[in-house]
């Protein structure tokens, strides 16, 4: 089978376009450039001085994608829905929900009436309560009642 | 245009189109950094990059639903909307030269790296810079996106010799201004 023709002049070519590393080379033409490399000095010459500037392109490596531009992309595909925890409503009725439980203890805190204060104000009332059955607990003071 | 062989990347479309979020992500994270690196290194600029590669992918997602199988590969196709992004872009540049220049590797990215590796770096990234908008495309499609001279071809819409003759220009450039770079420092 007759391959693709192969000379100096065409592999000066092939490498100048496509540098040194075969892979790179077309595909019809890499098996015979590659055996021509072995047999000719000057194709090996080319070779080394292209693979130079190979390697200096090689260093040259971007940034990767961030991943804000990650969930940006994401966002916008169809059918994409956003975690709850993330979007921006769950965030302000979050924020909605805590500021009215810590607005009704504070409320709480400072206007409801003091219940118990008169009680828990005076110890000595609060003792006799426990004898006279006032008291909800009043019975268990009881202990010396007639049969 | 008819593309030989199946499109690996099909069926992730098909399911995209029907609204499936894993293969959002799939692709997402299959083409961004693809299609990011395409546009950082016809650019110069992040900031540009990634809203040419947001674009491209919004453009994906209105396609998905009726994208016609067999017609071309996504990749292609992608790349495609891409560089032409790309192009606007250089070309509003062009008109507008007050623009900013593009800003220089990010320093934070490159920290890590030697310091000559860094150099060398910055020094691609300047002589790339140079170069005329459709050789640093061949460059780009060829040689980083790893593209077949046909596939690139195809893409830039000329015929493989002009791919070719683009190329070995283009790599001429560079070598004279890298060699340049070398002997100012």
């Amino acid at each position: 089978m007759d391959g693709p023709v192969m000379d100096q002049d065409r592999f000066d070519r092939l490498v100048e376009a496509y540098g040194a590393a075969p892979w790179r080379w077309p595909e019809g033409e890499r098996d015979a450039a590659t055996r021509f490399v072995q047999e000719s000095p000057a194709a090996a010459e080319k070779l080394a001085r292209a693979r130079m500037l190979d390697e200096a392109l090689d260093v040259w490596t971007p940034a990767g994608a961030p991943g804000a531009l990650r969930e940006r992309v994401l966002g916008s595909a169809p059918g994409w829905r956003v975690p709850v925890f993330r979007r921006p409503r769950f965030w302000w009725a979050s924020a909605g929900l805590a500021s009215a439980c810590a607005l009704g203890v504070v409320v709480g805190a400072v206007a409801a009436p003091p219940l118990t204060a008169s009680r828990e104000a005076d110890p000595v009332s609060a003792l006799a309560s426990q004898f006279d059955g006032s008291a909800p607990f009043g019975g268990a003071f009881d202990v010396g009642a007639a049969p | 245009m008819k593309h030989p062989g199946p499109d690996p990347d099909e069926d992730l479309l098909i399911r995209v189109g029907r609204g499936e979020p894993a293969a959002a992500r799939a692709l997402v994270a299959r083409k961004l950094p693809r299609l990011l690196s395409l546009a950082r290194r016809m650019l110069g600029d992040q900031g540009e990059a990634e809203d040419v590669a947001q674009e491209v992918f919004l453009r994906t997602w209105r396609q998905a639903p009726t994208w016609r199988t067999g017609e071309a590969k996504l990749d292609s196709w992608m790349h495609r909307v891409a560089l032409n992004l790309c192009y606007d872009r250089l070309r509003r540049r062009r008109e507008n030269p007050t623009a900013e220049p593009p800003e220089q590797e990010d320093p934070g990215v490159a920290a890590d790296l030697g310091l000559i590796r860094r150099q060398t770096g910055d020094a691609v990234a300047s002589a790339m810079a140079t170069l005329p908008a459709r050789q640093r495309a061949a460059i780009v499609l060829c040689y980083y996106q790893e593209l077949s001279n046909i596939e690139a071809a195809a893409l830039m819409e000329v015929s493989i010799e002009a791919m070719e003759s683009l190329l070995s220009r283009a790599r001429r450039a560079l070598r004279l201004a890298l060699a340049d770079e070398a002997v100012q420092e």
